[in-house]
């Protein structure tokens, strides 16, 4: 919607899709419609929440994010954009 | 849509003596996989009703409890992770909680991941409504080290905190109590949830604003709620004030225009940030009153996942669960089989032989015991197949085997979701119909919706039972079976690449799911989930089943063929022309042309068209069918009558399985559909395309078969 003014990548930010298995990191931002990124604030991706990426292979991704394992489409982690924590 | 409010208690106000008898209404919220169910079976016991809320089919259960000479009034809200109207079941929880005013809101929340448990609790905090935080499985948590304060944890989100563990009983005392003490002397809390110095002068002055305006933020809720709502640009709330407000268009505007400002000033959408905050203020909370001591390195989760998640074992650990899972259904299931097979035909020839011969006897042996017993012969297959079905749900793997077939899935068009709606149907065509509710995105829904029936539901699994058993060796029955299962899923998989090649063309849209950790599912949880779904198949038997019986059997027996035809032939060669000349052997000659090509006759063809209504019946009138057509020799068990017809063998009777396996599910589906989507469009359309299909793949089988020699 209407967030940032300018919505080229934040600095450091790479999509969770690319994010290396094991490595936690940091939600920088939700970019998607508005019901997309609701649901993902109601399941825990919220900036400055912690993500660790654990499973996944071809369809989905299994994430871990407060304590709490989730299934993610491609899609759907295509659009939270994360920055590695360390 | 009605925004009075149903109940017109108040809250925030002391019980007076009338209110002492009326039952406490409580509700039963929280996260799906939170344990709510677990608690609601304890608080309720077995005094329980399930029906659906109005206007949805969403399933709302409810139950009695008694405390302390108080009655209890539990309502069963379905689970969700929030109250943003984002979802149907969501949709419902908000408008529960909102307009017919429960007296306690109890919040189950899993206390061994309460960050995101809490989540919901912080919108109940919101709206001030009377609410417990249950603090279920507490031992889980404090076996991973978490050591919770739960009065400070209340002092906090200012809201009694119960610690408890639903399965064993623990704190459910103190939960009654608290819900005694709550619903007679609730006080508002003294917290808010504070959304930081940028929000909170725009709540203030709309709060203001809708107040000058005389709106009403459904009277005794906090007036903060309808704020935030806007501000969140909620789509229930616009609607709510456009009906109350005429100038509500100029207030839009000008929330519209807070909201962009908002956006600007905090780098993000408003919602985001006020979900932020909520996360914010929960993690403050948890930080202070959960003190973690150890944490053990060793996850069960973690190692159970690495194994059944695993990219080249998933899969063969999921298909051998499966077939495990059938294996031990028809194994067990065959002994208790047995014995009603042998308590029906002791009640026939019970019958038989106290009741004077004629309609009644008939009625009585043929119509009812024939075909209600033939019926009700596979309970304990049923039983064990919901079971099974309960036990995957309970213990976590659903989510992961939809996880594993996702990859597969993927490829279809459909995503991991479609998947549990079509296990579901596995037992049963109705629930997998309501269960594509969770799928959000619509192309989806509805193709899994027309391609869930091809998952062989437990009905039909009568038909496949009694006809492997009669034409098969034992050892390959099984196989037989599993193998008419195995094309279900091929034909479900195929329409479904159909139906999203040229129904729903388009890319799926992205989703998320929760994979909650592993549980050992507890006995009760699944003798209560498996007699529930078993007692429908039980009931349906009892009445639906029972009423076409009678028909079938009248329609069978009715027109009496002249005397003159029956002159000088055996009683077996009387009673098939009695049945040919009947009504329904009337109907079926003339339809025989249709089934012909199938290598069915017509008396198959009647139990086909019986079976429109349901599965059991097409076993129910085969029963009634052939226990007529046996003249004197009453009480032969069905099997043989079918194996001494000269018209059947192993090959009619693969492609009346396969013809069974596809054609229309039943009426209940088309009415399930038919609701879910509102319109008659689709459930016609499955009843064709099914029909079809069925015709189609029968004639390959059946015609294919003869090519080859069988």
């Amino acid at each position: 919607m209407f967030g940032r003014p300018d919505l080229s990548p934040l600095p450091g930010a790479l999509p969770l899709v690319a994010a290396t298995p094991g490595q936690p990191y940091e939600v920088v931002e939700l970019v998607g419609g508005r019901g997309m990124c609701r649901r993902l604030t109601d399941m825990g991706f919220v900036p400055g929440a912690v993500v660790t990426v654990t499973g996944g292979h071809g369809g989905g991704l299994i994430v871990t994010v407060l304590d709490c394992r989730l299934m993610l489409s491609r899609g759907m982690a295509q659009r939270i954009m994360v920055r590695p924590l360390m | 849509m009605n925004y009075e409010p149903i109940g017109h208690r108040q809250i925030g106000h002391s019980m007076n003596v009338a209110e002492q008898h009326q039952p406490i209404v409580v509700a039963l919220a929280g996260n799906p996989n939170s344990g709510k169910t677990t608690v609601f079976n304890s608080l309720t016991g077995s005094r329980q009703h399930v029906g659906n809320y109005p206007g949805v089919t969403v399933e709302r259960k409810e139950g009695r409890a008694e405390f302390e000479g108080r009655k209890l009034h539990i309502v069963d809200l379905p689970g969700t992770y929030s109250l943003t109207p984002y979802s149907l079941e969501e949709v419902v929880v908000r408008r529960y909680v909102i307009h017919e005013r429960p007296d306690v809101i109890v919040d189950v929340v899993d206390a061994s991941n309460l960050e995101r448990n809490l989540y919901l609790a912080t919108q109940f905090i919101e709206l001030e409504v009377p609410v417990i935080i249950a603090l279920n499985m507490i031992d889980m948590a404090e076996a991973q080290g978490l050591r919770i304060d739960t009065d400070l944890l209340s002092q906090l989100i200012g809201a009694p905190v119960i610690p408890m563990v639903a399965t064993t009983g623990f704190g459910k005392r103190e939960l009654l109590e608290a819900i005694v003490e709550v619903a007679s002397n609730y006080s508002r809390p003294q917290v808010t949830i504070s959304f930081g110095s940028e929000l909170e002068p725009h709540i203030a002055a709309l709060a203001e604003k809708l107040e000058a305006l005389q709106i009403d933020p459904h009277a005794g809720t906090s007036r903060r709620w309808l704020p935030i709502k806007l501000l969140e640009d909620d789509a229930e709330a616009v609607q709510h004030l456009r009906e109350r407000l005429p100038e509500a268009e100029e207030l839009l505007e000008e929330v519209a225009r807070e909201r962009r400002h908002l956006a600007d000033v905090l780098g993000e959408d408003p919602e985001i940030a006020i979900g932020d905050r909520r996360y914010g203020f929960i993690a403050g909370a948890c930080r202070r009153a959960i003190a973690t001591v150890k944490r053990p390195k060793l996850d069960v989760t973690d190692l159970i996942d690495d194994v059944v998640t695993n990219r080249i074992a998933g899969i063969p650990i999921f298909l051998l669960l499966m077939w495990l899972m059938f294996e031990m259904v028809f194994t067990l299931g065959a002994p208790p089989m047995g014995w009603i097979e042998a308590g029906f035909e002791w009640l026939g020839a019970l019958a038989a032989a106290w009741l004077p011969a004629g309609e009644l006897q008939s009625l009585i042996v043929d119509g009812i015991i024939g075909g209600v017993g033939g019926v009700l012969v596979f309970v304990p297959n049923i039983l064990l197949l919901f079971l099974a079905i309960a036990f995957i749900e309970d213990s976590g793997y659903m989510a992961r085997a939809a996880f594993v077939v996702d990859r597969v899935m993927h490829h279809i068009g459909l995503h991991g979701k479609s998947f549990i709606p079509m296990l579901i149907g596995f037992g049963c065509t109705v629930p997998a119909v309501m269960a594509t509710r969770t799928i959000d995105d619509e192309k989806n829904r509805l193709t899994t919706m027309l391609v869930a029936p091809l998952m062989s539901c437990s009905a039909r699994l009568p038909v496949y039972l009694l006809l492997a058993g009669a034409f098969f060796a034992p050892e390959v029955a099984g196989k037989v079976i599993f193998g008419i299962y195995l094309l279900g899923v091929l034909l479900a998989i195929l329409m479904a690449l159909v139906f999203r090649k040229y129904l729903f063309p388009g890319e799926t849209t992205p989703f998320v799911m929760e994979l909650p950790p592993y549980r050992m599912p507890t006995l009760r949880g699944l003798l209560v989930h498996m007699w529930e779904r078993t007692w429908l198949y039980v009931k349906k038997a009892g009445t639906v089943i029972l009423v076409a019986s009678v028909v079938v059997w009248f329609a069978l027996t009715h027109p009496a063929p002249p005397p003159q035809l029956s002159a000088g032939v055996t009683p077996q060669q009387a009673a098939a022309q009695a049945a040919a000349y009947s009504y329904a052997g009337r109907i079926s000659q003339t339809l025989e042309p249709l089934v012909r090509p199938l290598g069915f006759d017509w008396k198959i063809g009647t139990s086909l068209i019986a079976g429109f209504a349901a599965k059991e019946i097409v076993v129910a009138t085969m029963g009634t069918v052939y226990s007529l057509g046996q003249g004197d020799e009453q009480g032969q068990r069905l099997r043989q009558a079918l194996q001494s017809d000269p018209h059947f063998d192993s090959l009619v009777a693969l492609t009346l399985m396969v013809f069974v396996l596809i054609y229309v599910p039943c009426l209940a589906v088309i009415a399930v559909v038919k609701k879910e989507t509102n319109s008659w469009k689709w459930p016609l359309f499955l009843i064709a395309y099914t029909c079809a299909l069925a015709w189609v793949v029968s004639f390959i089988v059946y015609q294919g078969g003869r090519l080859l020699g069988f």
